[in-house]
């Protein structure tokens, strides 16, 4: 079985056949509606994590995100212990057009995402699920202060912002649920570009733009508190 | 104070090139040679954000250090820079880490002449000794 | 390092106080400040380069951070520069020419650099002059010299520089050139032939000729699946042979009977003896190819003014010192690029940016009278061998038993393996590569 899995991606890979021609020429993809995704999602395979754990050296997502999903550097977003959901949203959002940011960034895993079958997606989804999320191990301490004012922030949100508790999607730990991903041990600087891109509206692959309308409010510096917050919470 | 941090500081390159000029050479090209040549990948001194390969410019040291000794070593995953690796010491790994730590976390075309050059000449300063 | 820390280091550290730790012995030995201190009195000097493209651009730029101080002028004969770098894509329609031009506003702006549009017809090594069609005369203090390549289509029956214009193109200067073989390449009969004839090493951008075989195999397959590519190649192996075969091989059916890629080895006579551009045919020890096209990549040698200055040695390359890139020929002048012999590095782009930057550091440090640092070089060249197949070659150098080498164990190739992400990679890295690496140069 695990033998067809790699034949099949080794096809994949080298007819390239399922990638499409071009230098980054977007393809279009209807923005997602909550029946959409729902069909989607349940239309999707049920994953294997054994073989998503080959997939994750053969497609060799290990050489930026690390052995288990846990990234070696501030370059790359932490995907171990991540809903599966949430992988393959964002694995179908690359392959589709609709995570695209920019194209010069996003290319790596758009080209990735183009080369896998909608199985070998919900493997890989399965494979990080399985995981756990980890504090991030370069994380700088936030001052007491700080630490309160976005804990309230999690945990209360900001009626007068329009802000609801993060914790609300997200989980009360940062363990995320279903599409709304993990935040527990991301890297710090990613979590910020990935906020910045959803402030600045360069990233909008979010479903009813929740994220662009939290963030739209949010100072600088409190979400580089909340990247801090939540690089070093871990699920346990 | 600072005077004197740096006149330690030239004073311990100045001990290094009479150590090396038995040899003719130093044993080491230093730091901001070395980290030039990442440049056509990574952006000048690193300070490539928008691109998919990976800005340089104020990484960590540690993280530097980890991946690049990990590429080495074998025990990354790598498209190429295991093979880039493979070419540099330990001594040389933590020279170029301190630094493009020093390099400011801003994109190349958004950095004036002046402030890239205050910056490596601040990582110069450190004789790639943290 | 700024103004500024120049004055602080300048002032405060002197030539006293270094005695007073190392003993007069010490200094002088190093040689730290040089053989007087004349040399802080002494202005900045001028640096003169001729050739404003890859090698000449970036050493402006870094001249620049090795030197806030020293006037530099760049004299370049055309306004825009188009790169060689990915003009296989131009032939195929993946890139237009106009993604592959690049002027030196931004250099001349941010690097407070001076830029002269002219033609350098001379120059006077007594007096350190320069001399251009424009009857301007610029002296120099150190010259720098990045001058490309020349054809030598007389190692051809049949060849001339006139056909090389009209009939059979190289395609190896980016411009016209390249627009006239995709000409050529979309005219292609249905089952028709494109000939690809390499050159004899060393040449410009080794994999260049293999990586356009690959194109042209890729486009036929979308568009005219019965013809074919044959590469007529003096030579048994070339660079990334291995893993361009490979790729061959996955996409292209090569050593089948339905290969779209057909290559003749040396030693199976590929070498290309003489060409007859009238009927379109090929004379190689193996026999005479007929074809629709034919791409011959001339033998070549360093560019037309290094020979007219007398950098060349007998090889008709440019030899020069490893560790500063100063010609062995001339003192006070130096060459980067595709002319100079700098052994295990190839003649690339990447390789002219690398050698610029040590160059750059040399100069700086020889008008400061500071002894030189030990040199490092590098190259990665990577090539497409189909729209999403990368393969590529890497390598840190430095200078060994007088040689430039690969530094460490670092030289390689891309290995052969069974995961597929490897080359869909390399194809992405290698888009990026080059948006990066213009950007290294010109801005």
């Amino acid at each position: 079985m695990l033998k067809r899995t790699l034949l099949a991606a080794a096809l994949i890979g080298f007819t390239g056949v399922a990638i499409a021609d071009g230098h980054g020429e977007k393809p279009h993809a209807n923005p997602w509606s909550n029946f959409s995704l729902d069909n989607t999602l349940q239309s999707m395979p049920a994953g294997d994590a054994t073989r998503g754990q080959s997939l994750h050296s053969q497609m060799m997502c290990n050489s930026c995100h690390g052995e288990n999903g846990e990234s070696p550097s501030r370059n790359y977003a932490s995907i171990n212990g991540q809903p599966a959901e949430y992988t393959v949203k964002m694995m179908l959002d690359y392959r589709d057009g609709r995570r695209w940011e920019d194209y010069k960034q996003a290319n790596i895993m758009v080209k990735l995402a183009q080369a896998l079958d909608d199985q070998q997606i919900a493997d890989l989804a399965a494979f990080y699920a399985q995981g756990s999320t980890q504090a991030w191990g370069y994380t700088k301490p936030l001052d007491q202060d700080m630490h309160n004012k976005v804990d309230h922030l999690v945990r209360k949100g900001d009626f007068g912002r329009m802000i609801t508790p993060c914790a609300s999607c997200h989980g009360a730990k940062g363990e995320g649920n279903e599409i709304a991903p993990a935040l527990a041990g991301q890297v710090p600087e990613y979590f910020v570009r990935t906020m910045q891109a959803y402030k600045d509206g360069a990233r909008h692959n979010d479903v009813n733009e929740g994220m662009s309308q939290f963030t739209h409010d949010l100072t600088d510096a409190e979400i580089e508190a909340l990247a801090e917050y939540y690089a070093s919470l871990n699920k346990q | 104070m600072k005077n004197s941090i740096k006149l330690k500081t030239l004073l311990a390159a100045c001990s290094l090139m009479a150590a090396a000029s038995a040899q003719a050479e130093p044993t080491m090209a230093n730091a901001q040679a070395m980290a030039w040549q990442c440049a056509p990948c990574h952006g000048t001194n690193g300070q490539e954000f928008k691109e998919a390969m990976p800005p340089l410019a104020g990484m960590p040291a540690q993280q530097f250090i980890d991946a690049m000794t990990a590429y080495r070593e074998g025990t990354r995953a790598a498209v190429i820079m295991d093979r880039v690796a493979r070419g540099f010491t330990d001594d040389e790994i933590k020279a170029m880490a301190i630094w493009f730590e020093k390099q400011p976390v801003k994109q190349w075309d958004k950095t004036s002449l002046t402030e890239s050059l205050e910056a490596q000449a601040s990582a110069a300063a450190t004789g790639g000794q943290k | 390092m700024s103004q500024q820390e120049n004055k602080v280091f300048d002032s405060k550290i002197t030539r006293r106080d270094l005695i007073k730790v190392f003993g007069v012995s010490a200094v002088a030995a190093t040689g730290l400040f040089g053989a007087s201190e004349k040399a802080y009195a002494k202005s900045a000097g001028h640096v003169v380069i001729l050739g404003g493209g890859i090698g000449g651009s970036t050493f402006a730029k870094y001249l620049r951070f090795a030197d806030p101080d020293v006037k530099i002028t760049i004299i370049e004969q055309y306004p825009e520069y188009i790169t060689c770098p990915r003009s296989n894509d131009v032939i195929v329609g993946y890139h237009t020419l106009d993604e592959l031009t690049f002027n030196l506003d931004t250099v001349k702006s941010k690097y407070n650099v001076n830029v002269i549009i002219d033609k350098v017809t001379d120059a006077d090594f007594d007096k350190k002059t320069v001399s251009t069609a424009k009857g301007q005369t610029v002296s120099y203090d150190k010259l720098v010299v990045s001058p490309g390549i020349d054809f030598k289509f007389e190692d051809y029956e049949g060849m001339s520089k006139e056909i090389a214009e009209t009939k059979i193109f190289h395609g190896y200067k980016a411009g016209p050139q390249t627009l006239a073989l995709r000409k050529q390449l979309l005219a292609v009969p249905q089952g028709g032939t494109a000939i690809i004839a390499p050159p004899k090493n060393p040449f410009r951008c080794p994999p260049g000729p293999y990586e356009r075989a690959s194109f042209f195999a890729e486009y036929f397959q979308k568009h005219n699946p019965t013809a074919k590519v044959i590469v007529l190649d003096p030579k048994d192996h070339f660079t990334k042979d291995v893993p361009f075969k490979k790729a061959w091989e996955r996409l292209y059916g090569y050593k089948t009977d339905n290969a779209l890629i057909e290559w003749v080895s040396g030693s199976e006579g590929g070498g290309v003896m003489g060409v007859d551009a009238d009927n379109m045919t090929v004379e190689t020890m193996a026999g005479t190819f007929k074809a629709d096209m034919i791409n011959l990549i001339p033998n070549q040698r360093a560019g037309k003014l290094a020979q007219k200055l007398g950098l060349t040695d007998a090889s008709g390359w440019c030899p020069i010192d490893r560790h500063s890139f100063e010609s062995t020929i001339q003192k006070e002048v130096y060459v980067l690029g595709d002319s100079t012999i700098a052994d295990a590095m190839p003649k690339s782009g990447y390789a002219a940016n690398s050698q610029a930057k040590v160059c750059a550091q040399a100069v700086a440090d020889t008008l400061k009278d500071r002894p030189l640092g030990r040199a490092i070089y590098s190259n990665v060249c990577y090539s497409l061998a189909g729209e999403n197949y990368g393969v590529s070659i890497a390598a840190i150098y430095e200078v060994r038993d007088g040689f430039i080498q690969p530094k460490g164990k670092s030289a390689g190739v891309s290995p052969i393996t069974d995961k597929p992400a490897q080359p869909i990679l390399e194809a992405v890295y290698q888009k990026n590569w080059q948006r990066e690496f213009v950007k290294d140069v010109f801005s």
